[in-house]
């Protein structure tokens, strides 16, 4: 323990000097004891807090980052795939055969029931997009693509024809990894 | 931020049963007041990158803060343990023998009967090592204000404390 440093005053008298010296005395004393240690846990319960925060901040942010845009370029790539082959397959399916049935919801309006009496329907496919991944009811991913198309609704006899514009919502359900 | 393992460490071996004593200030419970130190002490290491010696006030100081919130919301056990404060207090220092745990009750004790301030000066200054002008930044106070504390103190435990405690082995 060094000597204290307390402000001292400019014309100490004996008395002055006298309990300076008593509280130096004193001090020093008191300076012998040592406080308790903490406990080994303390210093357990800090290193695991320190270390949470080393996992969290910026130095590691980049890391995740790029391991994000890596991840969303591979599922867009994966989704592109899947969409390229889900569009062949439909420019695949022989004239005047029907399309194979896909889980699809539809967007728009139903067309009209008038048109559904109609005898003949044609589809004239119009353009795809990607939606990319979505989560369905907070849990299932699924890629949502969109597939435009235009029914043409022949009357029987040639006379008349009807143009509908509809578009169906395909989701393909997907697995996380 | 670039710290390693063996600067807080460093800082924790050197400063932590300081810490703790400053803590019982208000919390005399030891698992309080080292709850505290834990949450000043994460604090103060997030808050600076790298640490200096000239910093320690502001560790006290987090350490301070901390074990005022705590005491806040833990204040109505704090008046009990408050009231038993003499007969806990003799584990605020180690003593290798029976002599001087018995000293150290008794500085407990005469410490426990100081006002606040002059106990944080003393203890800021005697156990925890600080300077004057340190102390004075731990606790956002005048120089002056509390070297006067501090001999207000020691006066105080000069009367409170047997003559056997007085002078130095």
């Amino acid at each position: 323990m060094t000597p204290i440093d307390v402000p001292r005053d400019d014309h100490p008298d004996d008395a002055g000097h006298r309990e300076r010296a008593a509280d130096e005395r004193l001090s020093a004393r008191l300076a012998g004891l040592r406080p308790v240690q903490p406990g080994a846990e303390l210093r357990a319960r800090i290193a695991v807090e320190l270390a949470q925060e080393r996992c969290e901040p910026s130095e590691a942010a980049p890391r995740h980052r790029i391991g994000a845009i890596g991840e969303r370029l591979a599922w867009a790539a994966g989704g592109a795939v899947a969409a390229s082959l889900a569009f062949l397959l439909a420019g695949a399916v022989p004239a005047g055969r029907e399309p194979v049935a896909v889980a699809t919801v539809a967007a728009t309006a139903p067309a009209e029931p008038a048109a559904a009496r109609l005898p003949r329907v044609r589809e004239e496919p119009v353009g795809w997009s990607d939606d990319g991944i979505r989560f369905v009811d907070q849990l299932t991913p699924a890629r949502v693509l969109r597939r435009k198309v235009i029914e043409r609704h022949m009357a029987g006899d040639g006379t008349a024809e009807v143009r509908v514009p509809r578009e169906d919502v395909i989701f393909l359900p997907v697995a996380l990894r | 931020m670039a710290k390693s393992d063996p600067d807080w460490q460093t800082w924790y071996d050197a400063h932590a049963a300081r810490l703790v004593l400053y803590a019982r200030q208000w919390l005399p419970e030891r698992a309080d007041a080292e709850d505290a130190v834990q949450a000043g002490f994460v604090k103060f290491w997030r808050s600076r990158a790298t640490p200096e010696a000239a910093d320690l006030p502001l560790l006290f100081t987090a350490v301070r803060t901390a074990a005022l919130d705590l005491a806040k919301s833990r204040r109505r056990r704090v008046d009990r343990e408050q009231r038993v404060a003499s007969g806990a207090a003799a584990a605020w220092w180690d003593g290798d023998t029976l002599a001087d745990r018995e000293r150290a009750e008794a500085v407990a004790r005469a410490i426990a009967a100081l006002p606040l301030e002059q106990r944080e000066a003393i203890v800021l200054r005697i156990w925890g090592g600080l300077t004057f002008a340190e102390a004075a930044r731990t606790l956002g106070e005048n120089i002056n204000t509390v070297a006067a504390r501090y001999r207000a103190a020691l006066a105080r435990l000069r009367h409170l404390l047997p003559e056997a405690c007085h002078d130095p082995d």
